[in-house]
């Protein structure tokens, strides 16, 4: 579901500047960034990368007012979009492991 | 975590934290209210984070963990500072930023010494009163100057970093920290022949200290302790 939303809005790049504030518009009144908002609170990176790296193109991709404005209707939840990012991006990476395979 | 998700968070959060847009002029004036509103909540609830893992104390040595948290958090605040103002200048001067992002040069990595001097340097950039006076009065370019030492003459990210902030404070004659380098650090950069800037630095000093003698005006140091409280009533 994702990766389709993430080619949805990169497709949406391309579109014409008035019809593409629609879309991200009409996605935002769907309730589209509490979906993710839940995927990226309830999941920690480690388990789902992928994942991950979907959600913050999605957001990289969307008008960045659009997800201002999403910030401030969540400024008194536990668990908002915000405080879920910031938390992450405190993390410390953890390379991924390379297992080598010697063929005799 | 992914080193790579760490470094577009935060680019991501600097698009979205930014308060002064490329695009500000299609900005509607409900945005930037909005937008405030965020910067509120983030500044009461959410700065800890950042804060926090400066201070984090380092976990047991692991080849596969790159401990890329402070770095990111760093990278963040400096962000804040050319960014956030007054905001960003309240915080750091209640929750004592500089002096925890100083503490960290002695400790930490190559990278992360780098990411602490561009801190500081934007601290400075700012020319900021109070900012500075923070700076000088807990002489927290001590350690980048140890650093800076240490080095040698060797060419590289740190050595050109330090030199350019002490040419930006030269430039712009910064004079409490004109003062701070030239009366405590000035016999290490005797050696440092290499670039004009210790010696013009000193000579920027000598030029604050004839202008001083001659109109009779005495830098907060010159007073003493009498000239710190002052400091300290104006700051407070």
């Amino acid at each position: 579901m994702y990766g389709f939303v993430k080619e949805l809005v990169s497709v949406a790049r391309t579109l014409h500047q008035e019809v593409r504030s629609v879309l991200h518009k009409q996605l935002a009144e769907s309730s589209f960034l509490s979906v993710l908002e839940d995927a990226v609170c309830k999941v920690p990176p480690d388990s789902q990368i992928y994942m991950w790296l979907l959600v913050v193109d999605i957001l990289s991709s969307l008008d960045p007012a659009i997800v201002r404005a999403y910030f401030a209707t969540r400024v008194n939840a536990p668990d908002s979009l915000l405080g879920c990012l910031l938390s992450t991006v405190v993390l410390d990476s953890v390379r991924p492991k390379v297992v080598c395979f010697v063929v005799l | 975590m992914s080193s790579c998700i760490g470094h577009q968070l935060v680019e991501l959060l600097k698009v979205l934290l930014d308060p002064n847009p490329l695009d500000a002029e299609k900005a509607s004036v409900a945005a930037t209210a909005g937008l405030n509103s965020v910067l509120d909540h983030l500044y009461r609830a959410h700065m800890d984070k950042l804060t926090t893992a400066l201070v984090r104390p380092p976990g047991p040595r692991d080849p596969l963990v790159i401990h890329s948290g402070k770095y990111h958090a760093l990278e963040l605040l400096s962000f804040f500072v050319s960014k956030h103002g007054s905001r960003i200048k309240t915080f750091s001067l209640k929750h004592n930023l500089l002096q925890k992002v100083s503490q960290l040069i002695p400790v930490s990595g190559r990278e992360l010494q780098l990411s602490a001097i561009r801190f500081l340097r934007v601290c400075v950039g700012m020319k900021d009163d109070q900012l500075i006076w923070r700076i000088v009065s807990g002489k927290l370019l001590d350690p980048v100057v140890a650093v800076f030492v240490k080095n040698g003459s060797r060419y590289n990210m740190v050595n050109s970093a330090f030199i350019e902030m002490v040419e930006f404070i030269r430039k712009e004659n910064l004079k409490d920290l004109v003062d701070y380098l030239a009366v405590d650090h000035m016999t290490k950069f005797d050696r440092v022949k290499y670039v004009s800037t210790f010696q013009q630095l000193k000579l920027r000093y000598d030029q604050n200290q004839e202008f001083r003698t001659a109109n009779g005006v005495f830098s907060d140091s010159d007073r003493g302790e009498e000239g710190e409280a002052q400091r300290f009533v104006c700051t407070s």
